[in-house]
């Protein structure tokens, strides 16, 4: 996400940073091309036109042209407006009531019923009971595809005995109390905001529900219609914050950008990839560091918190220590790695890494290396200097891979072995991720 | 017509402006741009125009000019559907999740279906949940009947089923339902080429057409996504959905104009006839009313 954008402003950042005076001209050429750069990403006219008014004026005055390192400067300062913009800090989820009422809103495609599920499972993290109600009766299919996505997430659903969403917002909160469920999830369906009637069906359902969050579902992809959609949904029906979706293409996130600015409402979550797990809590200050290029360390730490086991990550670092490090401790290393997403996805998050062309980064490596190694003897894996020729070929026949590619990794693995010893021989502490 | 009214009057507001005077004025040009921007346009071609506009010396012939240009890119693209005798005309949809695949097809089905032609869909979003089934409603409501597999099956086997049960039937039209993919995601990618491929075997005319829908509200993103779609398999033309709010869909001037795919249908709401073929005379004039 936020690729192009970020591609293209550290074009601009860099052209700045080289030179090491700034006059007034540099840096109005300077904002013209940011300007640019966000208009083609999809942020809003108006917004960007305020944006730069506002990081030209503190640029002008005495930040910049007095500073000793103004090309840094200038990122700073459109580092700190950025978070601003994307709602400065991040909000979680409110609740409210018991059960607690989630409704999700939106236009036709946005993802709603794909959300709901993803967000009952980010909510079962949090020790939330969590029940999806199906209030879409219109759109054909919905209700079974709520249902099928509930199975999966493996958490409540309701089944509507009527067409109604009225009626529906009415008895489930009281289904979801006696089956003693915390959080109610309910999937409207999508409608336009320009389309009176079905607001008007919204409103009272609200007024039935009385909903803690009244969650607005954006396509992330949205063009300069985002603020419009937005601005309407929020002023019909007073919208409690923003889940934006399909951020795992190459969005240019201009919606993320605009809605909060122009609503006051902010982003609490996105969605970021096909996954039932793939949602994230909006951070606006680590999306703005992705968007400039600076990574973001600390979503990558707290995966890797996610993912790796605390006393599987002691073993290993006992082993490493005793320098016993073997296939198989790589191999649930590697499974470990795995749990934490797909690979290009953990690779955006590393500082420095351009956004743009590792989207397709092939997680097929890790599936041929755990082939390789799961064809290998106890004996093999433990020691794999006894690796010669046919062995190689036996585990290459085994694995449907072939000798060039276990040569490699056994490469790989020793030359990791090797990077670890003097790792830990430095004295620092905890696993090298 | 909510989206064609609300240009014509942010467009409207613009020929206002433009009639005191149009030479280099900043604040003409700086209201042309904004319309054009808001209107999703993209810089690339709200630049061209700008400067198109920066030589006329009048309103009304800048007025001419831009529509000309705009009506002449819709149209630099042709298009002709020629049904063939003895097959079906197949016909694949194809499109990022969400932008309403599953509706348009119902659309054109029953459209069809009321010229007269023998109709047959295929329903090969074997991912999504309950996909099969939002088909499967349809088909019944139109009665028109569906090829379908099982959720996780390989969706190229089940059109691959789905035109050998046409030919076998001789039936007029075989519409292909796929699944929602994002264009950035190359293994989905590669199953929708596969899907192609797979037909080309009972027939190389197979699939005659592979229509990309988009939706109108997003914006310059709908540029990356004809290109990447476009760069897998051969699009032959564009299915202009959800132009019923208030987005102004001005992202297919830059496809067209550059990727040379014609827009063939536009799906005005949510009723199963809420759906036309596309006149780019109109759909410029309308936007720059006389």
């Amino acid at each position: 996400m936020f690729g192009n954008i970020q591609s293209n402003l550290s074009k601009i950042f860099r052209k700045l940073r080289s030179k090491g005076r700034l006059t007034e001209d540099d840096l109005n050429q300077g904002f013209d091309e940011i300007k640019r750069v966000l208009l083609e990403a999809d942020v809003n006219y108006e917004v960007v036109n305020k944006f730069i008014e506002d990081v030209r004026e503190r640029a002008l005055g005495q930040e910049i042209l007095f500073s000793l390192n103004p090309g840094q400067m200038v990122v700073k300062i459109v580092y700190e407006e950025l978070v601003d913009i994307l709602g400065k800090a991040k909000k979680e989820i409110f609740f409210k009531g018991n059960p607690a009422i989630i409704m999700l809103l939106g236009l036709q495609g946005s993802g709603k019923t794909t959300t709901a599920g993803k967000l009952a499972v980010l909510l079962k993290k949090k020790n939330r009971k969590c029940i999806l109600v199906p209030a879409d009766t219109r759109r054909p299919g919905a209700v079974e595809q709520l249902k099928q996505i509930a199975e999966q997430a493996n958490v409540g659903f309701y089944e509507p005995d009527t067409d109604d969403p009225l009626e529906i917002a009415r008895k489930a909160p009281k289904v979801a109390y006696i089956n003693s469920y915390d959080t109610v999830i309910i999937d409207t369906q999508g409608r336009l905001h320009v389309d009176d009637k079905l607001m008007k069906e919204l409103k009272q359902m609200i007024k039935i529900a009385k909903p803690s969050e009244k969650l607005f579902v954006a396509d992330g992809m949205t063009g300069q219609d985002a603020v419009n959609i937005a601005d309407r949904f929020n002023n019909d029906l007073d919208i409690t914050g923003v889940i934006l979706t399909k951020l795992d293409g190459d969005a240019r996130g201009g919606a993320a950008l605009s809605i909060y600015s122009v609503t006051g409402k902010p982003i609490k979550l996105i969605g970021v990839g096909e996954k039932i797990t793939d949602m994230e809590q909006f951070y606006p200050d680590r999306i703005a560091s992705r968007i400039l290029g600076m990574g973001d360390v600390l979503t990558l730490i707290e995966k890797a918190e996610e993912g790796f086991k605390e006393d599987e990550a002691k073993r290993l670092e006992k082993k490493l220590k005793k320098a016993q490090f073997n296939l198989d401790d790589f191999l649930s290393q590697i499974k470990q790695v795995k749990k934490m997403g797909s690979l290009g996805s953990l690779v955006k998050m590393i500082p420095g890494m351009p956004a743009k062309g590792i989207e397709n980064v092939d997680d097929n490596v890790l599936v041929r290396i755990e082939a390789i190694i799961n064809s290998m003897t106890k004996e093999e894996r433990e020691s794999p200097e006894i690796l010669g020729g046919s062995r190689r070929k036996r585990i290459a026949m085994g694995s449907g891979t072939s000798v060039q590619e276990i040569n490699q990794l056994i490469k790989q693995f020793d030359m990791m072995k090797k990077m670890m010893k003097t790792y830990m021989k430095g004295g620092k502490r905890g696993l090298p991720f | 017509m909510g989206i064609i009214s609300n240009l014509k009057r942010a467009l409207s507001r613009t020929s206002i402006i433009l009639s005191k005077s149009i030479a280099k004025d900043k604040i003409i040009i700086s209201e042309l741009e904004k319309v054009m921007l808001e209107a999703d346009f993209g810089f690339g071609i709200t630049t061209d125009i700008i400067d198109m506009v920066k030589n006329s010396s009048d309103k009304e012939s800048a007025i001419e000019e831009i529509k000309s240009y705009l009506i002449s890119i819709l149209q630099s693209v042709e298009f002709k559907r020629e049904f063939p005798k003895g097959k079906p005309y197949i016909r694949m949809f194809v499109g990022v999740n969400g932008v309403g695949k599953t509706t348009s097809i119902a659309k054109i089905a029953k459209s069809d279906k009321r010229n007269g032609k023998k109709v047959m869909l295929a329903a090969c979003d074997t991912f999504r949940a309950a996909a099969i089934e939002q088909l499967e409603i349809w088909s019944n409501r139109l009665s028109v009947p569906v090829v379908k597999g099982s959720y996780g099956s390989d969706p190229a086997s089940i059109a691959y089923k789905a035109a050998e049960e046409a030919i076998e039937n001789m039936y007029d039209e075989l519409l292909i339902d796929t699944a929602g993919r994002l264009h950035t995601n190359r293994n989905l990618m590669a199953e929708m080429e596969k899907i192609a491929r797979v037909l080309k075997k009972i027939d190389s005319d197979f699939p005659q057409e592979t229509l990309i829908i988009l939706d109108a509200s997003i914006g310059q993103n709908n540029i990356q996504q004809a290109e990447k779609f476009a760069s897998s398999i051969p699009l032959s033309g564009i299915v202009l959905a959800k132009i019923d709010g208030t987005a102004k869909g001005g992202s297919i001037f830059p496809i067209v104009r550059d990727l040379k795919i014609p827009v063939l249908y536009m799906c005005t709401g949510e009723g199963l006839d809420d759906i036309v073929m596309f006149d780019p005379v109109e759909f410029v004039e309308s936007i720059f009313p006389v």
